[in-house]
């Protein structure tokens, strides 16, 4: 820094007070030699330097000092600030103790404390959320999200493509039914499996007569037979319809033999001899485990095979194994014994597809004949 | 977060951001949907939130729920308008939560909000700028000015009480 009249001061000071190297020693006396008017004022600085030699010092010095637990006064200003802290129970002790001087002191502040407690709102607990319970959801849901995930896409899967093959797939147009019916599961697959028979009984003449008065009505009767048989198929599907195949409505124009014949039909199917003959029909009631479905769906769908390994692999992903796999997913989900089958007769003429849930049946069945 | 401290949440703190929004909207149905949305929007992030955050989470939800619901229904510059009160034109038979409930509902909003989350939910001034992104400061300023105007609001028809 160098001398001038602007910070001579300073160089006075530090001068008296022994700060200055020799150099600036010299050149303050320079300073002095040209600045002659300043001379007087420089010896005045010698004055103002006090040694603590001298024992010069400010005796209450500590009265200024401030405490960290020193606090902004209470006063008619800020009160407020303190009562809303002492409702906010946001007041510290020492303070609480200044406050309850001040109020003493004070009294007219003690009626705005109180109004002041007065602005705290209490909550009417008489008010409640009506809805929770449609809040809450299912833990199984959510823990299990991977397998609900498998299940809904199964499910989604299945129900397009049922509804696709069951409505749209190329199918001949000569005879072709098709619907949504009820049922009973296990009448519905007695009923279906007598309608087999039957249908092989139909083939094998077995509605023959033999006089010529009852030829006629015999015939009639035939024709009726046949429409409930091959040309109603969903109807005998039903819980109604196949009691009154067996039993009633269609039995007046059924001669006794035939009667008979349908009646111990209808009681051979219900015999764990046919259902081993009837092995054909054995994926109609399938008992695989719902708790592999995961490894089920892991398998079918993402098998790490090569396409031609795929091709010949029984095991590759066709429509009814999605299907299936779909089915599957509707089962575990709606808790539903839900059973899906295609089947073809050998001739490949007659096609039935059926899908069973419950006590409803979507079905279609067609056939060149 | 499992499912089942989830349907705890819901036990226990539906009922109060309920009331805490109805009082800030007086809409039934709209609280009620926002208490909804603000429960599904937690079931949503179910897995990322601590059973401990839950409360925070939801006011926090609700809250922002609801001022998003204020700004679309265009509001807000009805709420920011603090109504002159006048003295003497209350009934005289009024009770003081009628009175409280009167001087809450000339409040600005958010002055109207951090009390009632300090008053219902007893939030700390930190809690409460958490959820409504004030700092502790802003919180505690509007919190004081709050009091002031209640206290006046109270203290002009005190002796109606």
């Amino acid at each position: 820094m160098k001398l001038n009249r602007d910070n001579y001061e300073l160089y006075f000071i530090n001068y008296f007070e022994g700060l200055l190297k020799p150099e600036e020693v010299d050149e303050l006396m320079l300073f002095l030699k040209h600045n002659a008017d300043l001379e007087d004022e420089f010896y005045s600085f010698k004055n103002l330097s006090v040694s603590e030699k001298e024992g010069v010092f400010f005796e209450n010095k500590n009265i200024l000092k401030k405490s960290t637990a020193d606090k902004i006064s209470i006063t008619d200003k800020n009160i407020d600030e303190f009562l809303i802290a002492s409702i906010e129970n946001d007041l510290p002790a020492k303070d609480i103790e200044r406050l309850d001087l001040f109020l003493d002191a004070n009294p007219k502040y003690k009626k705005d404390l109180e109004t002041f407690k007065k602005t705290i709102s209490i909550p009417d607990t008489t008010i409640k959320f009506d809805a929770k319970k449609s809040l809450k959801k299912k833990a199984v849901a959510r823990e299990y999200s991977i397998k609900y995930f498998y299940y809904s896409v199964a499910a989604a899967a299945a129900c397009i493509l049922l509804l696709f093959n069951i409505f749209f797939s190329d199918i001949s147009p000569v005879n072709n039914r098709k619907g949504l019916r009820y049922a009973q599961k296990d009448l519905f697959l007695e009923a279906s499996m007598t309608h087999s028979l039957l249908s092989d009984s139909e083939n094998n003449n077995t509605f023959n007569n033999n006089t010529t008065e009852n030829n006629n009505t015999n015939n009639a009767n035939q024709n009726l037979v046949k429409d409930a048989v091959k040309y109603q198929p969903l109807e005998k599907m039903t819980n109604k319809s196949s009691d009154l195949l067996l039993a009633s409505n269609i039995s007046p124009v059924v001669n006794a033999d035939k009667r008979d014949e349908y009646s111990r039909i209808y009681e051979y199917v219900k015999t764990s001899e046919y259902k081993m003959e009837a092995s054909d029909y054995s994926d109609v009631v399938p008992d695989r485990p719902r708790d592999s479905f995961i490894k089920y769906a892991a398998n079918k769908i993402f098998s790490n095979k090569s396409k031609d390994a795929a091709n010949n692999d029984k095991s590759k992903v066709g429509l009814w194994d999605i299907v299936d796999l779909g089915t599957y997913g509707i089962n575990s989900l709606a808790k539903n014994n839900l059973i899906e089958v295609n089947r073809t007769k050998e001739n490949n003429v007659v096609k039935t597809d059926f899908a069973l849930g419950g006590n409803v049946v979507y079905s279609r069945t067609s056939s060149d004949k | 977060m499992t499912a089942a401290e989830y349907n705890i949440c819901v036990d226990k703190y539906a009922d109060n951001v309920y009331r805490f929004i109805l009082k800030n909207i007086k809409d039934e149905d709209k609280a009620k949907d926002i208490v909804q949305d603000s429960f599904e929007k937690m079931w949503v992030k179910v897995d990322e939130i601590s059973a401990e955050k839950s409360r925070s989470y939801l006011f926090t939800t609700a809250y922002h729920t609801m001022i998003d619901l204020i700004r679309k229904e265009k509001k807000n510059a009805d709420f920011e308008e603090v109504e002159p009160y006048t003295q003497g034109y209350k009934n005289e038979y009024m009770g003081l939560k009628e009175i409280l409930d009167e001087a809450l509902s000339r409040l600005p909003q958010i002055q109207k909000e951090v009390i009632l989350l300090r008053d219902y939910e007893g939030y700390s001034y930190e809690e409460i700028g958490e959820i409504t992104n004030l700092n502790e400061s802003q919180v505690k300023v509007y919190i004081y000015r709050a009091r002031v105007f209640l206290k006046d609001y109270i203290g002009s028809l005190d002796k109606v009480l």
